[in-house]
């Protein structure tokens, strides 16, 4: 009871809480109501308060406390059962809490209440996302180069990713692929190559209906009947039409996306599932053998998951500069140093990423590099290639030919007109890593004259220091870095057993955080195009300090 | 007779018994040119070259001039002498009879081919030259090879 | 391990003579001379000789990357216009040599670039043509007056420039301090981004002796003329005048964040190298071509060829005198 009191009293202290009533205690938490009325509101506004026993702290990671009131639903920022969102802040001190909370209340009364504001950015309609046939299902989309007109409807291809766990079941996801208009116009989705190429695992249909398919903006419909005014007559015929001829397969599941504008631009999708046999139509024959389709307006709508992995969603939390994501970029070389590179600069948005390298992953290479332990042996750019394009759907990546770095071009380098061809196989990109720690091929690159940018990264043994150069200035740099002015000791190489070359020794962690260093610091040179000096990273226990030479 | 090289701070060492001998070989064939192989064996640092003996050429041409010698059918010599004594060809040897001991362009050349030969393994060969007259060796002198400069023995 | 900076600094002049590469020297001099020959009979009484002028001239030239400049003077009555003039020469050129060269318009020059020869080298001619500027005077006074050719066509802002070729290569006689350090800068520059005309850094170092004292040894002369341009790069104020013309500042060559970086640069570079004298390898490196052998690595001991046999046989026939 001590807690009850307490709230209760805390609650009615605060000045425009002008009554406190019905509240009572139940399993985890007590529940009551209040009335809020203050100067700016002509009438006084009555909420449902739930306050969980945790509070003030929080319920995993939502509030404990909730405002209700079911009479708002039209208002931003209120949620399907009436409850108000509020910005909360963390307090372990009961009043506090309580003062900050309600007052969080009261200005999105005044906020959206009152002066009824509608925020700039856009607010997702909230769906339901419920488990059809025991299991849940998710479409992910992205964007396509189309627009798209009101009423226009037609197939939408789908592939299939992984299963897995999703809220204690199970669930499939898919990406969408393209949409097929009527005319047989395919708009394919801007995936990268690697997914664009993946199998077509079934296909579902798709209807333009402008207008979000939700109410008060943001509550999905529920009921076929919501939905009426948006099916064209046309489109009902098309679903009647498929489910005629897939009458064999009846029970599957098919995808119908509602496309409807989130602003000028984007477009979103909501996906409702309909089971061969079962869609909510029926068709009547006309004694003009005219067919009729109508909706079966009393039945619900099962959604099924949308998301927008577009590459602004997708990057949207953190990426490298538009200037830098847009470069066409090689790496030489994906060792422990080329796949961290790779790895990361997939991570923060580039788009295109070619890698070379001869070499085969072995297991011992999986402890300091970006590779994987399940795949076994495999060639280290068939295995990057992959684990890149399963990182990010929108880069593309080739690999280069395996002997042509550090065989060919070492063979050949000598013959007449063969820098040329050197030079412009480089020149077609924007940006080469050389990751190789190759001294010959670090030779013959360094004096190509190329129009590319060639940037050399390479790390002392121990991972003491990281030494990155610049075209045109890397040979001479880097030999006399690790000749003369580092103390690059030797004499302690790991060597692995039987003949292989002996490696410097250093761990995943010592690697990574030096790379890591290193491509911050070349990005931000390329985003505030300062003069590209060649540079070393020191490291000791407790510091990383760069020296630009 | 230990002989020092300030160029490559490495010392050889003969003894005086094997060169007499060499040096009659030379005074005998006066007053044309005469030569040989030289055979010897490094210290394990590479430090010092022991000249332990020598081999004719089966085949020569000497003049006043010019020595020309031939290596043909040495090649089992060389191989018996490496099998069992460990003992290896190191340089080569030639008289100027009446003239200095300082080396031709002519031996010079000679002394390129040698090293950059694919059948010769080590990269500081020796020259030795003696100068003679017709009772009496008046001069001795030995010179290391490194590339293509020959540097004299003190 | 500590790098004596002045031996290496000889080391790095020694390595970089154009004397090493005296076969490809004599190559550019020959075709040199033949386009001399070949202008002096195209254009007869309309020009007085070609001479020669650049880098080899002025005796400031490195192994590692040069051209021959030579200088044709055209006499005031020979073209109306100076574009005329430059065309000109671009066409004999083109006609004369268009087969086996790649013509090109370059700023106050046409550029030669012979097509590579069967030993892999590309001989590189750059001609300026100018025009005296006072009708038979030029014997007198050296003025010329160069047409400045712009890609960018009709809109650039000057399309001639006076100039003293003569008075420039004069500025540099009998200047050997100074020219070792221009080498030096110009082997930095040709090492590391070749962001700066040479032409500038010859200027800077004869400006940088004249006002400063530069003495010591050649570390030393060198790191007080660095000093030099660090200070007085992003000087207002600071001019670099031509010798050939007085109006012509090449300081104004470089944008305000060229002199800043410039400045940054020297700065850079000489704390490098006095925190740690093995740095001065990275920015004055010498050309490996030709480094000394007997400075190299294995200089001590008898030396066994790697992978060779166990055991030597002679070659067979050898001639001694």
């Amino acid at each position: 009871m001590e807690f009850l009191d307490d709230v209760t009293k805390l609650i009615s202290d605060i000045p425009f809480v002008e009554k406190v009533y019905d509240f009572v205690e139940e399993d985890l938490l007590i529940k009551g109501k209040v009335t809020i009325s203050f100067k700016e509101l002509s009438t006084p506004l009555e909420f449902v308060v739930e306050v969980y026993k945790c509070y003030p702290l929080k319920n995993y990671d939502s509030d404990s406390i909730k405002f209700k009131n079911l009479n708002l639903l039209e208002y931003r920022h209120v949620m399907g059962d009436g409850a108000i969102c509020i910005h909360t802040s963390h307090h372990t001190n009961l009043k506090s809490k309580l003062n900050y909370d309600f007052h969080s209340l009261k200005n999105w009364i005044v906020k959206y209440f009152i002066n009824k504001d509608q925020d700039d950015h856009y607010e997702h309609i909230i769906v339901d996302e419920k488990l059809i046939n025991n299991q849940y299902r998710s479409f992910l989309f992205t964007d396509i180069e189309y627009s798209f007109e009101k009423g226009e409807f037609g197939d939408v291809t789908i592939t299939a990713l992984q299963n897995g766990g999703f809220r204690g079941d199970s669930i499939s996801n898919h990406i969408v692929q393209s949409f097929i208009r009527r005319s047989g116009e395919q708009l394919d989705c801007q995936w990268s190559n690697l997914y664009k190429n993946m199998g077509i695992s079934y296909t579902g249909a798709y209807l333009f209906i402008e207008r979000p398919p939700a109410n008060f903006g943001k509550f999905i419909f529920t009921k076929w009947s919501d939905l009426l005014d948006h099916l064209p007559k046309a489109f009902l015929n098309f679903l009647l039409e498929f489910q005629k001829k897939f009458i064999k397969e009846r029970g599957k599941l098919f995808p119908v996306f509602f496309g409807y504008k989130i602003d000028e631009v984007n477009i979103h999708w909501q996906v409702a599932l309909l089971e061969i046999g079962g869609f909510p139509i029926i068709g009547y024959q006309l004694p003009n053998k005219e067919w009729i389709t109508t909706p079966r307006n009393e039945l619900d709508i099962n959604w099924g998951i949308t998301r927008n992995s577009s590459y602004k969603y997708f990057f949207g939390r953190g990426s490298f500069s538009q200037n830098f994501i847009e470069k066409k970029i090689l790496i030489i070389g994906v060792g422990a140093i080329g796949s961290m590179v790779a790895k990361t600069l997939t991570r923060c948005g580039c788009k295109f990423i070619d890698i070379a390298d001869y070499d085969i992953k072995e297991p011992e290479n999986v402890c300091r590099s970006e590779y994987q332990f399940n795949t076994g042996l495999m060639d280290k750019t068939e295995e990057l290639k992959i684990i890149l394009g399963t990182i990010s759907p929108f880069v593309e990546t080739s690999i280069i030919e395996k002997d042509y770095f550090q065989g060919i071009i070492k063979l050949y380098h000598k013959e007449k007109g063969a820098k040329s061809n050197f030079e412009n196989s480089l020149n077609q990109y924007d940006l080469v890593f050389d990751c190789t720690t190759d001294n010959d091929l670090m030779y013959i690159l360094d004096s190509l004259k190329i129009k590319c940018d060639l940037t050399n990264l390479s790390i002392t043994n121990f991972a003491k220091e990281l030494v990155c150069a610049f075209y045109p200035n890397i040979y001479t740099f880097a030999m006399n870095q690790f000749m003369n002015v580092l103390e690059n000791d030797t004499t302690d190489l790991y060597k692995p057993t039987g003949c292989w070359s002996p490696t410097f020794k250093a761990s995943y962690n010592d690697i990574s955080l030096l790379v890591q260093m290193a491509i911050k610091h070349i990005h931000n040179l390329y985003e505030t195009g300062s003069r590209k000096n060649n540079f070393i990273i020191e490291s000791d226990s407790s510091t990383l300090k760069i020296v630009e030479y | 007779m230990k002989l020092h090289n300030k160029h490559r701070n490495v010392e050889l060492i003969i003894n005086q018994e094997l060169l007499e001998k060499i040096s009659q070989l030379g005074i005998d064939h006066y007053p044309n040119e005469f030569g040989g192989f030289l055979i010897g064996k490094y210290s394990d640092d590479y430090n010092t070259l022991f000249i332990t003996d020598y081999i004719l050429p089966k085949s020569y041409k000497g003049s006043r001039s010019l020595f020309e010698r031939s290596a043909k059918g040495t090649k089992s010599l060389f191989s018996k002498l490496f099998k069992i004594k460990k003992e290896i060809y190191v340089g080569e040897w030639h008289t100027h009879p009446n003239g200095s001991t300082r080396y031709s362009d002519i031996d010079l050349r000679a002394m390129i081919n040698i090293e950059s030969s694919p059948s010769v393994n080590i990269k500081n060969p020796v020259l030795l030259i003696l100068s003679v007259s017709e009772k009496k060796l008046n001069q001795a002198t030995f010179y290391i090879y490194e590339n293509k400069k020959l540097i004299p023995y003190e | 391990m500590a790098t004596d900076k002045h031996e290496h600094l000889e080391t790095v002049l020694e390595t970089h003579r154009m004397t090493h590469v005296q076969n490809l020297v004599d190559k550019f001099k020959e075709k040199r001379n033949e386009v001399k020959q070949a202008l002096a009979n195209h254009y007869g009484s309309d020009i007085y000789y070609p001479f020669d002028s650049g880098s080899f001239k002025k005796h400031t030239a490195i192994n590692t990357k040069f051209d021959l400049d030579v200088v044709v003077p055209f006499k005031k009555d020979s073209f109306d216009t100076l574009d005329k003039m430059f065309d000109s020469l671009n066409d004999f050129l083109d006609d004369e040599y268009g087969e086996i060269a790649t013509i090109r318009k370059q700023k106050v020059s046409i550029g030669i670039i012979f097509d590579e020869d069967d030993d892999g080298d590309v001989i590189n001619l750059d001609i300026v043509p100018g025009r005296e500027l006072n009708k038979d005077q030029y014997s007198a006074d050296n003025k010329l007056n160069l047409f400045v050719y712009s890609k960018y066509g009709l809109f650039s802002s000057s399309t001639y420039i006076q100039t003293n070729i003569q008075a420039q290569i004069d500025h540099i006689k009998a200047k050997e301090n100074e020219r070792k350090i221009i080498r030096l800068l110009k082997i930095w520059n040709n090492n590391d981004g070749k962001e700066y005309k040479s032409f500038l850094l010859e200027l800077f170092t004869i400006k940088a002796f004249d006002k400063e004292d530069i003495s010591g040894n050649i570390w030393e002369k060198l790191e007080k003329v660095m000093e030099y341009i660090k200070d007085n790069a992003t000087k207002d104020g600071f001019k670099l005048i031509d010798p050939g013309n007085s109006n012509n500042d090449l300081m104004d060559t470089l944008e305000s964040w060229g002199k800043t970086n410039l400045s940054n640069r020297m700065e850079t570079i000489i704390e490098r190298i006095n925190s740690n004298s093995d740095n001065i390898k990275s920015y004055f490196p010498t050309n490996k071509d030709f480094e000394d052998d007997d400075k190299s690595s294995s200089s001590v001991g008898y030396g066994i060829k790697t992978g060779g046999t166990a055991y030597s046989t002679p070659p067979k026939n050898e001639r001694f005198g």
